[in-house]
């Protein structure tokens, strides 16, 4: 098949082509984090948009999820993380005596202390990543159920049973919000270790460790157990499970400690759960 | 041109985008169906039309994406028509040019999409390593790319074209 030729760089081209590329940079010095006069607009059409969104769920789910029961999963697999997930468990149980033991201990020192109990609303998430760039996730609960933007969200563990931190809430639409996954470069929270230790975890990327700062403590090492700390104006309420030390490295003349942690949450849950706690402002 | 069945094309690609291929991933590293779009635009039709239809492709990503409005925009359209300059004197009889300008085109686009949002002060180096996002982008793309070349001639020619071929030249 013979293709004729085509018209190639023109004045007219040119025009065009200056034209579009002063739109898009338009369109992203409008829409600049902390400013958002677009996001009615990018609501509105990503409002229409959502019929054929739904449209293609349905009909391409159950080829996402043939292609997953084909090469994700087999029965040794299976196995291999149940018994993981059984060690993770009571691993994850005797670590938690420990800190309820310290917890005790401290609260007999600080009478007014109190562990405040949070409301939450259950949400699904309608979306992960849609390119290779993007580190967040879209879940079908917005500012109508309460949501505000910096909530604390979180869901269940990767391994064994009971919940862990997932992200923070970072965009608010009236019918669906944006999660920003605790992996992300600029997310950071309040940690506490089962030996009462605080620092912060920062993540690192997809895929990446968290990198815990902050903690001196000279035996921590890899295996411990990190929740939030719940100091004063966290947007996480205290003692949510935040995943366990994997690596730790001594400080050598001229470069520091380095503490990872891998996160426990499952990243690709389907439902989560924000924690309705007035985020700080 | 029928822009009808372009914005059909874009409609289409964005609804296979987001429902079917952003739910297989390699290391992190997803497909990018409308990057595509952007680099067969740039080939089949020109750099004009190949500007047009990756800001189309690029615009309408970004309304779905949490990334800046506008950054898939700038980053498709300047891949549309530097595929459509870059490609305007090949012969493109060869079965093998759509396959090996979509692995280049979009390659190139994913790199440029890095380095514009690191820019702009996005995390787009910090997720997936770039090299496989790159490979995994390209591959895909080199598989996809006669469908989306067909789709293209498919909107290249519209009703009055087809009354008088000699014009749609």
């Amino acid at each position: 098949m013979a293709y004729s030729r085509r018209p190639s760089r023109t004045p007219r081209s040119r025009f065009t082509l200056a034209l579009l590329l002063l739109t898009a940079v338009t369109l992203l010095v409008l829409d600049l984090p902390g400013t958002g006069p677009l996001d009615p607009v990018r609501n509105a059409l990503g409002a229409a948009f959502r019929p054929f969104r739904a449209a293609g769920n349905a009909v391409f789910e159950p080829i996402s999820n043939g292609w997953k029961g084909a090469f994700g999963y087999d029965d040794l697999r299976d196995e291999n993380e149940q018994l993981k997930a059984q060690l993770e468990e009571r691993k994850s149980e005797e670590a938690d005596v420990k800190r309820l033991q310290q917890k005790v201990a401290d609260l007999s020192k600080i009478n007014d202390v109190r562990v405040e109990q949070q409301k939450t609303r259950v949400a699904e998430v309608v979306s992960g990543p849609l390119n290779s760039f993007e580190q967040t996730l879209e879940i079908d609960a917005g500012s109508s159920d309460g949501i505000k933007k910096g909530m604390a969200v979180i869901t269940g563990r990767a391994r064994g049973k009971g919940g862990a931190v997932l992200g923070r809430i970072s965009e608010v639409r009236s019918g669906s919000s944006t999660v920003q996954l605790l992996t992300e470069v600029d997310v950071s929270i309040g940690v506490r270790t089962q030996k009462g230790d605080i620092g912060t975890a920062t993540g690192q990327g997809q895929g990446k460790p968290l990198v815990i700062e902050s903690i001196d403590e000279p035996t921590l090492s890899p295996g411990d157990y990190l929740w939030t700390s719940g100091l004063d104006r966290s947007r996480f309420p205290a003692d949510l499970y935040v995943g366990r030390v994997t690596k730790v490295t001594k400080a050598v003349e001229g470069v520091e400690r380095v503490v990872e942690a891998e996160p426990a949450a499952d990243l690709t849950s389907r439902y989560v759960r924000v924690v309705l706690r007035e985020p700080p402002k | 041109m029928s822009w009808p069945r372009t914005a059909l094309i874009v409609l289409v690609a964005l609804v296979l985008q987001v429902t079917l291929l952003s739910r297989f991933s390699y290391e992190g590293a997803r497909p990018d169906l409308m990057i595509l779009l952007a680099v067969m635009a740039g080939f089949r039709l020109g750099p004009e039309r190949g500007a047009i239809v990756g800001f189309a492709a690029g615009v309408s990503f970004d309304i779905v994406l949490s990334t800046p409005l506008g950054l898939s925009a700038l980053v498709y359209t300047i891949i549309g028509y530097a595929v459509g300059a870059a490609t305007a004197g090949m012969v493109r009889t060869s079965r093998w040019a759509a396959p090996v300008v979509a692995a280049a085109g979009s390659a190139a686009g994913m790199l440029l999409y890095a380095l514009v949002g690191a820019v702009l002060g996005e995390p787009t180096l910090s997720g997936p390593s770039l090299a496989s996002i790159v490979v995994l982008v390209a591959a895909v793309n080199a598989v996809l790319a006669p469908l989306a070349s067909r789709a293209l001639v498919w909107a290249r020619t519209d009703e009055r074209d087809r009354r008088q071929p000699f014009l749609a030249r």
